[in-house]
């Protein structure tokens, strides 16, 4: 766990350092540029349609064990 | 507290620089400086935050300008780092120790990438699938940095540095201004605002998670899907990331079943990967968060 907390920590500061740093013509290619705004809105969609799937299951599963347990004597 | 938080921004030093420079010529003294001044007695060093206050409520328009520009950074800043409560409280939720949540907030302060790293940890997956995702998250803010890099001109030490505080708040509140200072000032302010605030509130979130169980139970899991939301919305303006977006969705919830936990989220950026090689037009290079 530490090494990946640490080793994306940094990534992810390179990433940063690296558009501050590199010339802009290395990521002017039309397909690095499609790249970089495809992935980000494919990856934001897939976490938001898991996060919401998530929380409809733990609510839908919380809903039936109140109901079960209401049916209870 | 105005006045310590007037002195810390880079704003004022500004003023002042600027006041130091047309001291030593006055007849070219700006008028919306003058009124400033002239109330500090002439002396730069004697503008504190609190006549700052006093004469932005006489109406000065430089000092009324201070004061908004300053709410707009710490509202921003706040309004971000109270976003840290949840990440720290679902984080400790997820498995993670206090140290390791503070640790991803410091290091990584990218917020959409962290709420990623331990989405999928608190989903089962493993902690590499979740640094993949954080990773490829983390590229918007390679483009963020090329629009940054010729409008801010940040050289030598400073760029370093400057380079961990591009996320997507700072870089809005940058792209939006008309000089070459007022950019660098919106974008380090709002930068370090959010930086400070963002870590005090993870750890304190970590913290409360620790005390408080299941955040759950306070909705704080909504919170998530809302954060990921505020960062797509304004690229669904843009007709074929609306595409990408439905497909990509329904592609990871449809390998749930088929996937570890964790990968389905990579398999929605390998659709976004393919789309860039197969599509032709350009995409929108000027994209920035609003």
């Amino acid at each position: 766990m530490w090494w990946s907390i640490l080793g994306a920590g940094v990534g992810c500061y390179a990433l940063k350092l690296a558009g501050l740093t590199v010339p802009p013509r290395w990521l002017a290619h039309p397909r690095a540029q499609r790249f970089a705004t495809l992935v980000p809105v494919a990856l934001l969609a897939a976490l938001i349609a898991g996060a919401v799937a998530l929380v409809w299951y733990v609510r839908s599963h919380r809903a039936q064990t109140a109901m079960s347990r209401r049916r209870e004597p | 507290v105005t006045q310590l938080a007037l002195r810390a921004r880079p704003r004022l030093r500004h003023v002042q620089l600027r006041l130091e420079e047309q001291t030593v010529r006055p007849l070219q003294l700006a008028d919306d400086q003058r009124t400033l001044l002239e109330r500090a007695g002439g002396d730069r060093a004697a503008i504190t935050g609190i006549l700052v206050t006093q004469v932005a409520l006489e109406g000065d328009p430089l000092s009324t300008r201070l004061l908004s520009d300053m709410g707009e950074w710490l509202g921003v800043g706040i309004a971000t780092g109270l976003y840290g409560v949840s990440f720290g409280a679902v984080s400790v939720a997820a498995g993670l120790s206090v140290l390791q949540t503070c640790v991803l907030s410091l290091v990584m302060f990218t917020g959409a990438s962290q709420f990623a790293f331990v989405g999928v940890a608190a989903a089962g997956g493993a902690p590499l699938s979740g640094a993949l995702t954080a990773l490829m998250l983390g590229t918007r803010n390679t483009l963020y940095g090329l629009k940054l890099a010729h409008l801010l001109r940040f050289g030598g030490p400073l760029r370093p540095a400057a380079a961990h505080l591009v996320i997507d708040e700072s870089t809005a509140m940058s792209v939006t201004r008309g000089s070459e200072e007022d950019a660098r000032v919106g974008f380090l302010s709002t930068g370090l605002a959010v930086f400070v605030f963002w870590n005090l509130f993870t750890f304190l979130g970590g913290v409360a998670g620790n005390l408080i169980g299941d955040p759950r139970t306070y909705g704080l899991d909504a919170a998530v899907g809302g954060a990921f939301l505020a960062l797509l919305w304004p690229r669904l303006a843009d007709p074929r990331n609306r595409v990408i977006a439905v497909v990509a969705a329904a592609v990871a919830l449809g390998v749930v079943p088929l996937t570890a936990p964790g990968v389905p989220v990579l398999v929605a950026g390998g659709v976004a990967l393919l789309a860039g090689v197969l599509t032709r037009n350009a995409g929108d290079p000027t994209e920035l968060p609003s």
